[in-house]
């Protein structure tokens, strides 16, 4: 595909209970709405953001960053919708 | 046969009130599969024996979910992340290979699956994390069942009683909503885990995270349960069974007096204050009137991009929607002061109450009011909905602002967005 985009950026996980069940339950099905194929990447280790074990296994807490890569079609507004959710502590108050 | 002592344990109190009644310990039902050989013709069999069980493990799940009501934001959320650790392919791929590969039975084969990431989970030797592994355990401890014939562990609770689990998962909790209970106490969880946000969800006094002998814990006698303190008393003395009973009523006629009318005028309608759209579920639960004043700065703080007027929109709109045909109030943020966001830059002055904020910041800074107004108002649709602007000191203020109101309606009826 010609249109076919390759982002990639970083994001912290600034909720204090981290990347837990329903923060990655969050993060995955964001991850789905999108055709792109999206992975997270933690210390070199990447997963497939739209599985939620593997986003778990990440043992993501507060101050981890998460390098997020997206490929496809629909890779920026992916990256973007992606990040805003991290950065908006995936919905959480604190 | 004697008469055992009184004991007391101390726990997170993570639901107000408090509970007397006779204990009912449920033990934990896990379920440890035997490794058993199958037959190379039989491996297909199985497999499909394995998501079939995962099939039926999602439905239940999914049923529990419908009976949810929709003010239950956290444990919807939990249900849903166990729905999706359901499908996923990391662990069922791997249960599915080690059927075909070591002929093994279905039981076996996701015992192992589940073992592989909850030691992973546990590596990371995190407090936090060990949330996740039982979440884990309480999806396959699921499927497990299914796959032996049994479904969802049913409570069987007919009386009145406290309930003491060694721990809570989100279908087990959507299934004690609607059985009588005066308290919960359960083995695991702290303050911000899963099990606190289930026995909040349940609005029975709780405590969690007591670790009682189980020996200790003979069923029917006395508990207290003090959702204040987090203390729980079992066998406790005649005295401590009157007092608590005195608190639990008076907690109870407080609560109840919250929604009588008054005497002489009628109806005196309560509303609720919130930060966060999480709120609602409390302000429904005490039949709040409305919300009262809905304090939108928290969106703004403690964190590196400000919200987008999409981002403030979908949190207005859930509360509006909540919350209608019962008014909302909304006040513009209220930030400057001792409360700022992250990005923007602003000066120190001498008394920070008094200076630039509230209301004079927000006309000073259109890019931040203009995205919350327009927010705001798009939510209007949805049910009522009230402005209120903090910290007005001049009538050229007001004007102005109402400017910006008026300036915003229109920008938006012209985009074709309906308004209330």
């Amino acid at each position: 595909m010609t249109d076919a985009e390759h982002v990639v950026g970083e994001f912290v996980v600034c909720n204090a209970a981290g990347l837990h069940a329903r923060a990655a339950a969050r993060l995955a099905a964001t991850a789905t709405a999108y055709e792109s194929h999206i992975e997270v990447e933690k210390d070199g280790r990447r997963v497939d953001a739209k599985s939620i074990m593997g986003l778990l296994l990440l043992c993501g807490q507060r101050g981890t960053v998460l390098r997020i890569h997206a490929e496809g079609h629909d890779a920026t507004a992916a990256l973007t919708a992606v990040g805003q959710l991290i950065e908006s502590r995936f919905g959480e108050e604190v | 046969m004697r008469q055992r002592p009184r004991r007391q344990w101390h726990g997170v109190a993570v639901c107000a009130g408090v509970g007397i009644g006779p204990l009912r310990w449920v033990a934990p039902q896990a379920i440890v599969p035997a490794p058993r050989p199958i037959a190379a013709g039989a491996v297909r069999a199985e497999v499909a024996r394995l998501r079939r069980a995962i099939t039926d493990s999602r439905a239940t799940l999914q049923q529990a979910r419908a009976h949810l009501p929709k003010t239950q934001h956290e444990p919807r959320l939990l249900l849903d992340a166990h729905l999706l650790m359901h499908d996923d392919v990391l662990w069922v791929q791997r249960a599915v290979e080690l059927i075909e590969k070591e002929q093994v039975n279905a039981e076996w084969a996701l015992r192992c699956s589940m073992d592989i990431i909850q030691r992973a989970l546990r590596a990371a030797e995190h407090p936090a994390v060990g949330d996740r592994a039982r979440d884990v355990e309480q999806v396959g401890q699921q499927i497990l069942r299914v796959l032996q014939g049994n479904g969802m562990p049913r409570w069987h609770i007919d009386a009145p009683c406290v309930l003491w689990a060694d721990d809570l998962s989100p279908a087990q909790a959507v299934d004690l909503l609607r059985r009588p209970l005066h308290a919960l106490v359960t083995m695991q969880g702290g303050s911000n885990g899963h099990t606190a946000v289930l026995a909040r969800a349940l609005g029975v006094p709780a405590v969690v995270g007591v670790r009682a002998g189980i020996p200790e814990l003979s069923e029917g006698d006395p508990v207290i349960v003090d959702g204040f303190a987090g203390t729980v008393t079992l066998r406790p003395t005649a005295e401590e069974c009157a007092t608590a009973a005195a608190r639990s009523q008076r907690y109870q006629s407080f609560q109840a007096r919250l929604r009588q009318p008054t005497m002489g005028q009628g109806e005196l309608p309560i509303h609720a204050n919130i930060e966060v759209p999480e709120e609602i579920a409390v302000a429904q639960r005490s039949d709040a009137a409305g919300i009262g004043l809905f304090r939108t700065e928290f969106l703004f703080l403690d964190r590196r991009h400000l919200p987008s007027e999409q981002e403030q929109y979908r949190h207005y709109a859930e509360v509006v929607r909540a919350m209608a045909p019962r008014p909302v109030v909304f006040r513009t943020f209220d930030l400057g002061g001792d409360k700022l966001p992250g990005p923007r830059p602003t000066t120190r002055s001498r008394n920070p109450a008094l200076g630039l904020r509230a209301l004079r910041l927000s006309l000073r800074s259109p890019e931040l009011l203009q995205p919350q107004l327009r927010a705001i108002l798009r939510s209007s649709h949805l049910g009522p909905v009230q402005l209120l602007l903090p910290l007005v000191s001049t009538v050229d203020e007001l004007v102005e602002a109402r400017g910006w109101i008026a300036r915003c309606r229109t920008a938006l009826i012209a985009e074709g967005h309906a308004l209330g």
